[in-house]
């Protein structure tokens, strides 16, 4: 009898094997470089076939905050993002990201998308960026791709392993001085105003 | 005296009124329904008739369910590869439409695309057909009676207008603003893309592949290190739900390509480019040509001819991805492609 339920439940579940592949988990990481921030879209979409086991990742009920904050946490242990080899402090933005009902995640019907952001202060000329994913609860496969939001930012160089799941991006950040420039404009104009009011006075 | 002042005031403040709410009314129009940078020429007239023509066969009620205003922003980015079943399209079905209404629908897309490019997307429809046949069942719906047709916008020639058709590995996104169409974002591809329906052999999805492998056999051993990104397929980075987003190029570069190679890479490229209608595509490729020195092609997969790889073509206003998928079956068979231009996509370029 289960044996059977289980061919119905397949019979069903089988034709969603047209959207993604059904025995593995579509691991696909969008990594935007702007000036003195990374944002990383991590996008989830498990198969059939492993969905079930995916969700076995999340404790709870529901893909509520808490939940996702722990399995942030969870991941961070086996992805890492460094900046010239020094790991980025990443913070999961929950609004931003694209939560869908734990039932359809687990029937593989659906997409878990997560938004990290991390602050890079400071940061100015050439530096690389590592993105190195050994996150693995079931058969994966693996993208990583880098953006850039602003032309301050310029990306020289791209590599990946043979895996996919160790991304290095060569890139050069805009330099600090016209935020100084800025400073001084300011200062100066503020000096101004307090001269001229200061002057009938005088 | 005084009444005279007051009703002198009333009146000034009464045309003042007018004056003041038409312009912001005026304003407020220019903002919802924008004006096209080019006045429309014969392919976009006859576009915009065949449009009206189609639409008249349409009931009221019918009507208004295909045209969406050209502000619903989510309508406009409502498209996908997917199957009903999983993605619900808005609009009007083929299987809703009677034959005159789908004659019409034929030759408004006949006028928007190429020879070729109509031919591409009737025999991936075809292909849909045989799909269900194969692999219909349980929650999933294909064949040809699910591809649907939206607008988004009237048919108009002085205002962009959005002409949307699309099903399962379909969603072509056709703007017309003025003398220009784009077909930026579309996605196309296909299951099976090799098929005999009705006795006849079909293969919609050859041209490209086959372009790109010519290109990549033609390049020497520094340039297939360069072109050379993974040796895994990758699947699409830009399909439905990444708009506003630029790759950044990976590849090898076009300018380190000879003449030859070149032509190879615009072969490829046109063969994409090339399912809009001649003009437009013209217009296109002429773009692309005087920027091919800053197009890259990068290919992640076996390098075997017939062998399954993922390719892309990156430039300043063109990305192309080719991801044959693995859900069963050859992968080769089995594939998803998107064209986007990061500069123009939606044809936001095309009016203001």
């Amino acid at each position: 009898m289960l044996f059977r339920l289980t061919l119905i439940l397949l019979g069903w579940l089988l034709p969603f094997a047209a959207a993604h592949p059904m025995d593995s988990l579509n691991q696909a990481a969008y990594i935007t470089l702007q000036p003195q921030k990374v944002s990383i879209e991590l996008d989830f979409t498990p198969g059939e076939l492993v969905a079930a086991q995916f969700v076995q990742e999340f404790d709870g009920k529901s893909l509520n905050l808490e939940t996702l904050q722990k399995f942030t946490q969870k991941l961070l242990k086996r992805e890492h993002f460094r900046l010239d080899e020094k790991e980025i402090d990443l913070k999961l933005e929950f609004a931003q990201s694209q939560i869908p009902d734990l039932a359809l995640l687990k029937s593989g019907g659906a997409q878990l998308q997560l938004l990290l952001i991390g602050d890079l202060p400071n940061v100015s000329g050439k530096h690389q960026f590592v993105f190195e994913n050994k996150y693995q609860p079931v058969k994966s496969a693996y993208a990583a791709n880098v953006f850039v939001e602003s032309k301050d930012v310029q990306i020289i160089q791209q590599s990946r392993d043979s895996n996919l799941q160790v991304f290095r991006v060569d890139f050069q950040a805009p330099q600090n001085s016209n935020f100084a420039w800025w400073w001084v404009v300011i200062a100066v104009g503020l000096i101004a105003v307090v001269l001229l009011i200061a002057r009938p006075f005088g | 005296m005084n009444k005279k002042l007051n009703f002198g005031l009333l009146g000034m403040t009464v045309i003042s009124t007018l004056l003041i709410g038409g312009t912001q009314l005026q304003a407020f129009s220019a903002a919802q329904v924008p004006t096209v940078k080019t006045a429309a020429d014969a392919t976009t007239l006859k576009v915009v008739e065949a449009a009206n023509a189609f639409l008249k066969t349409l009931s009221d009620a019918q009507k208004s369910k295909v045209v969406f205003a050209w502000t619903d922003t989510k309508q406009k980015t409502a498209w996908s590869n997917l199957p009903t079943g999983i993605f619900q399209r808005n609009g009007m079905k083929l299987g809703n439409m009677s034959s005159s209404q789908q004659t019409a629908l034929f030759a408004l897309l006949q006028t928007v695309l190429s020879k070729r490019g109509y031919q591409q997307i009737s025999q991936v429809i075809d292909g849909d057909e045989v799909l269900k046949t194969t692999d219909g069942g349980g929650n999933l719906t294909f064949g040809k009676a699910q591809y649907y047709v939206s607008f988004v916008g009237s048919p108009s020639s002085t205002s962009p207008w959005i002409l949307q058709f699309g099903g399962h590995h379909m969603a072509v996104n056709a703007i017309i603003a003025g003398s220009s169409i784009v077909l930026t974002p579309s996605l196309t591809g296909g299951q099976p893309t090799t098929y005999t329906l009705n006795g006849t052999r079909a293969q919609p999805i050859v041209a490209e592949p086959n372009a790109a492998y010519t290109l990549l056999k033609n390049l020497n051993a520094d340039q297939l290190k360069q072109a050379l990104i993974g040796s895994k397929v990758i699947d699409l980075v830009l399909g439905p739900g990444k708009d506003g987003k630029t790759l950044q190029n990976e590849g090898v570069k076009g300018s380190s390509l000879s003449s030859e190679q070149q032509a190879l890479l615009l072969a490829l490229i046109e063969t994409r480019v090339g399912l809009v209608n001649d003009e437009d595509a013209a217009v296109k490729m002429k773009e692309v040509k005087a920027n091919i020195a800053n197009a890259y092609f990068a290919w992640s997969g076996e390098q075997a001819d017939g062998g399954v790889a993922y390719f892309r073509v990156t430039a300043p206003t063109l990305v192309l991805e080719f991801s044959p998928q693995s859900m069963g079956g050859t992968p080769a068979n089995h594939i998803h492609s998107m064209y986007r231009d990061p500069t123009n996509d939606y044809g936001v370029g095309l009016y203001k």
